[in-house]
């Protein structure tokens, strides 16, 4: 008797972006020009630049929320234009800055959402769905909130009620852009250690755009930094996030200090850049 | 119409591409005033009657050297880039420091410069395909490796290219260093004579 295939195993590469061009609808220029990046599966990428570089597009590239005038996403392997709606949606899940929430929708039935791809065609959630539901909400510690409107909620509330739908979506690979904007600092501490939570424990691959580098250094496994639409430089966060990279990207001075908690920045002013890009 | 060019001064070139030499050395690849040089172009209507931009500008390989240098600028690139544009950059400047050797290895008559294609230059080259370029430098920082100050206006015929082996090479020359430029093209100056143009003396080059 042969072996059953394995069809779970994790492969390799999560998603790959290659030699990726998009540019958005009724704009006549490349946002993203030329990029490539490749997302291990199980690893937290994290993707730094200044405004304007390209990270909530390659985002959305990466979630098929934009077309790509030219290159490839390859989401395990497979370009992602042959993945059929339901079937990405139970591979990769993407959550906007700032997703736009009915008025009236519960916490409960917001998370119940995430099953959508998973359940049949009458759309019925059965006690497999109802409990993935309940430990969703258990995980980003909202349970107790689960019959408040949305629009009742605080900012940081909201925020994890919305990762626990994304939780309740099962997807291998989890896609956030700027998850910590407009979260108070502790609710940004939270909200990553969430994160965090969520790859070690349950082995999801997160890829998330922030702006705070030290931050970035804090979550990730790598840090992608964006510039002008291209990938200035991929890799651990301590051989990327130096202060050459912070010169010619974010045209900062900068002192960057590897301490037993992580990277320490010191920004000490307007700098010019090393590399003439 | 199609003109040929005529050699630009010797001594010119050899400025031009120790200047090369010193940005790769000791400016890492940040252009050096001196090839940034302002190009005049006709164009009825504007204010004195011209439209003046500063453009960054290229020297192109001797055609016995056009192809083999395209292709090792495009395999620079395509080699490189999936490390990120920084590792392409790093290389670029690496392989520049062994390019400007020698001004034999050029194109005795032509200046190039990457621009969009979009623009006001290219609107009036389109309409009158001459321009002057005027290269000013007041200070040097090296003498010894980049000679004494230096102002020069060329005039040139200007050729406007989307496409072939002069595109090619300054295209994928730019990519090295800037990423790919969709919706640029090439202007190539063939130079047609010279003018030494420092404390407001206009004195004939010669070649």
């Amino acid at each position: 008797m042969s072996a059953a295939p394995v069809e779970n195993l994790a492969p390799e590469l999560a998603l790959e972006a290659r030699r990726l061009h998009v540019r958005h609808p009724g704009v006549d220029r490349d946002v993203l020009r030329d990029a490539s990046l490749k997302v291990r599966a199980g690893e937290i990428l994290a993707l730094v630049g200044p405004n304007g570089s390209g990270k909530s597009t390659l985002i959305r590239a990466l979630g098929r929320d934009l077309e790509t005038r030219k290159g490839d996403v390859l989401v395990e392997g497979d370009p992602l234009s042959t993945y059929p709606r339901r079937r990405l949606a139970r591979r990769v899940a993407r959550l906007p800055q700032d997703p736009q929430t009915p008025e009236g929708l519960t916490v409960e039935a917001l998370v119940e959402c995430g099953r959508h791809p998973h359940v049949g065609a009458f759309g019925r959630l059965g006690p497999r769905d109802q409990a993935i539901v309940a430990e969703a909400l258990e995980a980003v510690e909202i349970a107790d909130y689960r019959t408040r409107p949305l629009e009742m909620l605080s900012g940081g509330e909201r925020r994890r009620a919305w990762i626990a739908m994304a939780i309740a979506q099962e997807p291998r690979v989890l896609l956030l852009d700027e998850p910590t904007s407009a979260l108070d600092l502790r609710h940004q501490f939270e909200l990553l250690d969430l994160l965090v939570r969520l790859n070690r424990e349950r082995g999801t691959t997160i890829v998330l755009s922030i702006h705070d580098l030290e931050h970035a250094a804090h979550v990730a496994d790598r840090v992608a930094v964006l510039s002008r639409g291209r990938v200035y430089d991929v890799g651990p966060p301590e051989r990327v996030l130096n202060e050459e990279t912070l010169l010619d990207v974010f045209r900062v001075e900068s002192r960057i200090t590897e301490e037993e908690g992580g990277l320490t920045m010191r920004i000490l002013g307007p700098g010019d850049p090393i590399r003439n890009f | 119409m199609s003109t040929e060019a005529t050699p630009l001064p010797k001594e010119f070139l050899n400025w031009q591409v120790a200047l090369r030499l010193f940005t790769m050395t000791d400016r890492n690849g940040a252009p050096h005033i001196g090839v940034v040089p302002t190009v005049t172009v006709k164009r009825p209507g504007a204010h004195l009657g011209v439209i003046q931009h500063s453009i960054v500008c290229g020297l192109l390989p001797h055609p016995r050297l056009l192809e083999s240098k395209t292709n090792e600028f495009r395999s620079l690139y395509e080699e490189n880039i999936e490390e990120g544009a920084r590792a392409v950059y790093d290389v670029g400047i690496q392989y520049l420091l062994d390019y400007y050797d020698s001004s034999d290895d050029f194109d005795p008559g032509t200046i190039t410069s990457l621009v969009p294609e979009d623009c006001a230059l290219v609107d009036a080259l389109k309409a009158e395909p001459k321009c002057t370029l005027s290269f000013n430098v007041f200070a040097t920082e090296d003498p010894q490796t980049i000679g004494a100050p230096r102002c020069q206006q060329l005039d040139c015929d200007v050729e406007i290219l989307s496409e072939g082996p002069v595109y090619d090479n300054v295209w994928w020359h730019n990519t090295l260093f800037h990423g790919m430029a969709d919706e640029h093209v090439v202007l190539r100056f063939k130079h047609q004579r010279s003018w030494d143009t420092r404390f407001g003396g206009i004195q004939a080059l010669r070649g």
